[in-house]
C-alpha cells in the first residue's frame, strides 16, 4: 500500500497557501497581477498521488526493452565482471549526479520543457533548447511505439497460448508478423491508442495508477523466470557467460565507451522524462534519493535481473546470446514449449516485457503533452489527443519499413538523444549554475545530502563525455548516411528551434505584457 | 560450486548486493522517510526543510550573491527564514538538529 502523499492533503494544501513561493518558481519574474495568475496555475497543476507513485515512474520511464535484450548481451560481450564494475563506477559518477539536476530542474521550474528553460535561459532563443528536447522525444516516441507493438503482439499471442501451441514455427511467425503491413501499423496504432487513453486520464488517475501496477509486476515476472532459468540444466554456462570476469577489459577503452552509452542511455539522462516527472513532485518530496539513487540503481538492478533470468535459459537451450531482438522474439518463443508450464513462462516474460516498453512509452509521450499543454491554449485532454496522433502519423513509415526505424534509431538514439541530454545538463551546469539548483532545490526536504562537489560534475564532467560520444559515434561511421543524418540533427535542430523560439517569444512578450494590462 | 568459477561467485554477489540490495534498502528508507515526514507534519503542523549542511550552504548562497540581488535570492532568503522559524517553534524534527545550532540560527 502505497503511503499517502503530503502535497494532496489539506494540511498541506493550507500550508503551500501559506507559503506561495514553494510552489510557484516564476512567480517573482513577472508582474504582481500575472504572479496571482501563475499562482493559481501552479496550485492547480498536478502532482504524484504517493511517494512509490513518482518512485514507480520513475522506474517505469527508464526501464524499457534494452534492459532485457541489450544488457545481459553487452554486459557478456564486454568483461562481464569487469564491465559491471565499469558501469557500476559510471553510474555513481555521472547517471546518478545527472538524474538527481534533471529532477531538481524539473520541479525548481515545475514545468513542461520548454517553460523550464525559459525559467532559466538569458535569451529568448535559447528557450528553442526545450524545443530540441521536445522534438527529440516525439522523434523517438514515433519509432519506439512501433518496437512497443511488437511486445504488445507477443503479449497478447502469450495470452493466446499461441507460443505452446503444436505446430508453431516461431521463426515464420515472426517474419509473417514483420511482413504484415497491416499487423505492424495495426499494433503501432493499438499501442498509441492504449498511450492516449492512460495520458488522458492524467497524472494520478492514468499514469500513476499504471505504474504502480506495471513496474512491481515486471519485476515479479523477472524474479519467477529467473527462479525457472537457474533450475535449468546448463543455467550455469549463462552465468559464466554474464558474470564471468575479464580483468583485461577494463584496461580497454571500447569496455569504458561502451559502459558510458550504456550508464547513458539506459537511464535516459536528459532526455526530458526526469525533468517532466520532477515537475509534478510535491515540494515536500526528497530529490536525490528517489530520483537519483533509486532510480538509476533500480533501473540497472532490472538489467542485472534479465541477465539472470534470461541467459540461463538462452544457454541451457543453445541459443545465440547476440541476436538482440530476434532472441527475443524469435529464439526464446522456441524455448518455452519445451519447458514444464511454458504457457506460464511465455505468459509472464511478454506480458513483463509489455510492461517495460509500455511504461517508457508512457512517460516519453508525456513530456510533449505536459509541454504542449502549457504552451498553447489546448487543454490537457486535447493535447493528448493531438500529440498521439501527430507520433501515430510520424511512427507509421517506422511500423511498415525496418530500414526506416533502423535509420530513426541510429539517428536519434546516437545524436538526438545526447543532443537533449547536452540542451538540458548545459542548461542547468552554465546557465542556471549547479550551485543555486543544489541549494534552492536538490538539498531541500532531501533523503541525502548532496555536497558541493556534485557542481563540477553536472557543470563540466557529464556535457564533456556526452560530446566524446557523440564525436565517437561520429567518428566510428564517418561519411555513413546514417551519420550524416545524425550531424544534420545535431546541428540543424538547435538552429531551427533557436530560430523558432526567437521569432515566437518575441511575439510572446507583448501578447504577455496586453494581458496583463 | 554448480561449475562456476570463485570470480563468477563474487560478481553475482557483487550484483546482488550493490544492486539488487541497494535498490530495495533505497526504497524501503524513502518510503520510511516519507512515513517520518508525514507523521512529524501531523503532530508538529510544520517540517523542517534543511538539513543543517544544506542549510548552511543555502545561507553561503544567499550572502554571496550581489546587490542588488536577483529574484531567486528574495524566494531563498524566505525558504530560509522559513527553515529557522519552523526550527524554532517546532519540537522534533525530520533533520538532525542539535537544540545548540538551532539557538544559534538567525533569520536573513
Amino acid at each position: 500500500m502505497p503511503p499517502p502523499s503530503f502535497c494532496p492533503t489539506k494540511q498541506s494544501f493550507e500550508i503551500s497557501m501559506r507559503r506561495p513561493y514553494l510552489c510557484g518558481r516564476s512567480q517573482s519574474l513577472h508582474s504582481d497581477e500575472a504572479s496571482m495568475a501563475d499562482q493559481n496555475v501552479e496550485l492547480s497543476r498536478a502532482q504524484w498521488g504517493s511517494r512509490f507513485g513518482f518512485l514507480m515512474a520513475m522506474l517505469g520511464a527508464m526501464v524499457g526493452a534494452g534492459n532485457i535484450w541489450r544488457f545481459p548481451f553487452v554486459t557478456g560481450e564486454s568483461g562481464g565482471g569487469a564491465f559491471i564494475l565499469a558501469y557500476f563506477a559510471l553510474l555513481l559518477v555521472l547517471a546518478i549526479p545527472g538524474l538527481i539536476a534533471e529532477v531538481g530542474f524539473g520541479r525548481y521550474a515545475g514545468q513542461g520543457v520548454i517553460g523550464a528553460f525559459r525559467s532559466v535561459v538569458a535569451s529568448q532563443g535559447l528557450v528553442g533548447l526545450g524545443v530540441v528536447v521536445l522534438v527529440v522525444n516525439v522523434a523517438l516516441m514515433s519509432y519506439y511505439s512501433p518496437v512497443v507493438g511488437w511486445t504488445l503482439y507477443y503479449a497478447v499471442h502469450s495470452l493466446l497460448g499461441t507460443f505452446t501451441a503444436s505446430g508453431f514455427a516461431p521463426e515464420a511467425f515472426w517474419n509473417a508478423f514483420r511482413e504484415s503491413a497491416v499487423l505492424s501499423v495495426g499494433t503501432h496504432t493499438a499501442v498509441m491508442a492504449l498511450v492516449a487513453a492512460i495520458l488522458y486520464l492524467g497524472i494520478r488517475r492514468g499514469v500513476e495508477r499504471l505504474v504502480i501496477y506495471a513496474v512491481p509486476g515486471l519485476v515479479l515476472a523477472l524474479v519467477a523466470i529467473t527462479i525457472r532459468g537457474l533450475t535449468l540444466p546448463g543455467a550455469a554456462e549463462g552465468l559464466a557467460f554474464t558474470f564471468g570476469v575479464d580483468w583485461g577489459k577494463l584496461a580497454l577503452g571500447q569496455t569504458w565507451i561502451t559502459a558510458l552509452g550504456q550508464v547513458l542511455f539506459s537511464t535516459g539522462l536528459g532526455w526530458g522524462i526526469a525533468l517532466t516527472v520532477g515537475s509534478y513532485l510535491p515540494e515536500y518530496d526528497d530529490i536525490p534519493i528517489g530520483g537519483g539513487v533509486f532510480t538509476v540503481i533500480g533501473n540497472s538492478s532490472v538489467g542485472i535481473l534479465a541477465a539472470f533470468a534470461i541467459f540461463p535459459i538462452v544457454f541451457a537451450f543453445d541459443l545465440d546470446p547476440a541476436s538482440g531482438a530476434s532472441l527475443t522474439f524469435v529464439s526464446l518463443p522456441q524455448v518455452f514449449p519445451q519447458m514444464a508450464g511454458g504457457l506460464l513462462w511465455a505468459l509472464l516474460f511478454f506480458v513483463g516485457f509489455f510492461f517495460a516498453a509500455f511504461t517508457s512509452a508512457i512517460l516519453i509521450t508525456e513530456v510533449s503533452v505536459t509541454t504542449l499543454s502549457e504552451e498553447t491554449a489546448l487543454s490537457r485532454e486535447q493535447t493528448v489527443i493531438g500529440v498521439c496522433t501527430g507520433i501515430w502519423l510520424l511512427g507509421i513509415p517506422s511500423a511498415y519499413a525496418p530500414s526506416v526505424l533502423g535509420f530513426l534509431d541510429f539517428v536519434f538514439g546516437n545524436f538526438g538523444l545526447p543532443l537533449a541530454t547536452l540542451a538540458i545538463i548545459g542548461a542547468i551546469g552554465w546557465s542556471m549554475g549547479p550551485e543555486k539548483l543544489r541549494v534552492l532545490e536538490v538539498n531541500r526536504n532531501a533523503g541525502i545530502y548532496v555536497p558541493p562537489f556534485w557542481n563540477p560534475v553536472v557543470r563540466y564532467v557529464i556535457p564533456v563525455v556526452m560530446l566524446g560520444i557523440v564525436f565517437n559515434y561520429a567518428w566510428a561511421n564517418l561519411g555513413t548516411p546514417q551519420m550524416i543524418g545524425g550531424v544534420v540533427v545535431f546541428v540543424g535542430v538547435p538552429l531551427l528551434s533557436y530560430a523558432l523560439m526567437s521569432y515566437l517569444e518575441g511575439r510572446r512578450e507583448p501578447l504577455a505584457r496586453d494581458e496583463a494590462r | 560450486m554448480l561449475g562456476l568459477s570463485l570470480d563468477v561467485w563474487i560478481t553475482m554477489l557483487f550484483c546482488v548486493v550493490a544492486f539488487f540490495g541497494v535498490s530495495i534498502w533505497v526504497l524501503v528508507y524513502t518510503l520510511w522517510q516519507e512515513d517520518t515526514k508525514l507523521a512529524l507534519f501531523k503532530t508538529e503542523g510544520d517540517l523542517d526543510t534543511y538539513s543543517p549542511r544544506a542549510l548552511r550552504d543555502l545561507r553561503r548562497w544567499i550572502e554571496i550573491q550581489p546587490d542588488p540581488p536577483p529574484p531567486d535570492v528574495n524566494e531563498a532568503r524566505a525558504l530560509y527564514n522559513d527553515c529557522v522559524e519552523t526550527l524554532k517553534t517546532t519540537d522534533r524534527h525530520f533533520y538532525e538538529w542539535s537544540a545548540a545550532e538551532i539557538e544559534r540560527l538567525d533569520p536573513l
